[in-house]
């Protein structure tokens, strides 16, 4: 489902990402961990062409997304993407957050639309916060609001950029519970994250960065059941 | 002075209407919200292309907003009342010369208002937008320009009153506004100029100052609401 040959990504002098190789297959679930700046989110975000590449090859679902041709939106409607700052679109209500990307651009008309997002609200249990503003929601409704934005798009791959780390500890359960339902569904997930509870719970394989590398690359159990690698092994206990 | 503006409260409002053209203090109003309304298009157009990928289009816009903001009112007036009618080949109205003027002026002041609104935006905001596949000018549409002018709502207003300011050059042109107006009153009276132009002064203040206390109330409700955000 994705492919990532030989990427490199520099920002100025600094190389953020350096030669990375992996795949992930149709219906896993990968999370992404290491310390901070070890390149986790900007590798996330070349996926979707958000940050553009220095050297390499992607491919999505066999498309080639830095290639000059890809009908870059078209792609992205294939690949959610969810943000830490969940970033809605703060002068829309809820509902108009979801509606928005169906009505202009794929052109659903708009009660069509409105009963598409009203479902997907259901789904998360927000039905009643449908009229309300970004900013009269807390950050786990919020959260679960962009995550549903762009499920509306029904993609193949969803991609989370530390979708916790900006919500009150409270909140973070209920998110990574619309996570978690969602990995069982078989949806295609990578995800930042330090929730190592979800990585156990969710995740089919772990990659650890640093430095720009992905340094190990291993199936969940062999991540947390006493991986050889003591580079894991710090990690594991730096965040516990 | 009450007694000057009881008298001639009819031409320091309306100037000579019915009988006339309208003038006074409604022609102010009139050359102020014609000239915004035409100014607010441009200004954001130009705020956008500043924004633009191509340099030369950047550096243009950039060129004529310092070069306006380099140039005072009263010379651009002038240049556009002797120049643009023998490049044009026919005649302006006072009233479209100084309405051209201010839209020229304006366009430069309310541009970098503007742009402040837009630079001021989160720029998760843009990228949410993009990873959902909204197209360029759908997310400047639909995104940027809605949230970026709300915010500078207060910006706009005090704009408003610096081109409410700006008609009473209509005087050097002949344009019966309500500067002209006082002026005319004046030259009838003879003896009273003081009192005539305190008048004239506290029609400038009330129109003013009551725009500015709108701006300074919606700027703290703006405040308010964005804090909310986040």
């Amino acid at each position: 489902m994705i492919s990532i040959q030989s990427l490199n990504k520099d920002f100025g002098a600094f190389r953020a990402l350096s030669d990375i190789n992996a795949r992930v297959e149709k219906g896993e679930v990968v999370v992404l961990c290491g310390p901070s700046g070890s390149g986790k989110s900007t590798l996330l975000r070349t996926l979707n062409r958000l940050e553009p590449i220095t050297t390499g090859r992607i491919e999505i679902a066999g498309v080639d997304v830095n290639s000059r041709g890809v009908d870059i939106n078209k792609l992205r409607q294939k690949i959610g993407f969810v943000f830490q700052q969940y970033n809605l679109f703060p002068h829309l209500t809820a509902l108009d957050n979801i509606v928005i990307g169906l009505t202009k651009i794929l052109k659903m008309p708009r009660d069509e639309a409105t009963k598409r997002a009203m479902a997907l609200l259901e789904r998360v249990n927000l039905t009643r916060r449908a009229s309300n503003y970004p900013a009269q929601l807390s950050g786990g409704e919020q959260q679960r609001v962009a995550i549903v934005r762009s499920l509306a798009f029904q993609p193949e791959i969803m991609l989370f950029d530390e979708p916790t780390s900006a919500l009150d500890a409270e909140m973070i359960g209920e998110v990574l519970a619309l996570m978690r339902e969602l990995a069982a569904t078989g949806m295609t997930m990578m995800c930042v994250t330090h929730e190592m509870r979800f990585a156990r719970e969710a995740a089919d394989r772990v990659w650890l960065m640093e430095k720009g590398k992905i340094i190990v690359d291993t199936d969940k159990a062999a991540f947390f059941n006493s991986h050889p690698n003591e580079r894991v092994q710090r990690f594991l206990s730096s965040i516990n | 002075m009450w007694q000057v503006f009881s008298e001639n409260w009819e031409f320091f409002l309306l100037g000579t209407y019915p009988r006339g053209p309208i003038g006074g203090l409604a022609m102010t109003l009139i050359i102020a919200v014609v000239s915004l309304a035409i100014t607010f298009p441009f200004a954001i157009g130009v705020a956008l292309l500043r924004g633009s990928k191509s340099v030369w289009v950047r550096r243009a816009c950039e060129a004529y907003t310092t070069l306006i903001r380099g140039c005072p009112l009263l010379m651009l007036l002038l240049w556009i009342y002797f120049f643009l009618p023998q490049l044009l080949g026919f005649p302006l109205s006072p009233f479209t010369t100084l309405v051209i003027a201010i839209v020229f002026f304006q366009t430069a002041y309310l541009s970098e208002v503007i742009r402040g609104g837009i630079e001021a935006l989160h720029k998760g905001q843009t990228e949410a937008a993009l990873a959902l596949g909204l197209k360029r000018w759908m997310i400047i549409w639909k995104i940027i320009l809605p949230q970026a002018l709300y915010n500078v709502i207060p910006g706009i207003l005090n704009q408003f009153t610096s081109v409410i300011k700006e008609t009473s050059l209509a005087y050097v042109i002949a344009l019966g506004e309500v500067t002209y107006s006082a002026s005319q009153v004046n030259g009838i009276l003879m003896t009273r100029p003081m009192e005539v132009y305190m008048v004239l002064a506290a029609l400038y203040f009330v129109l003013c100052f009551s725009l500015t206390q709108i701006a300074g109330l919606l700027d703290r409700r703006i405040a308010r609401n964005r804090s909310a955000v986040r």
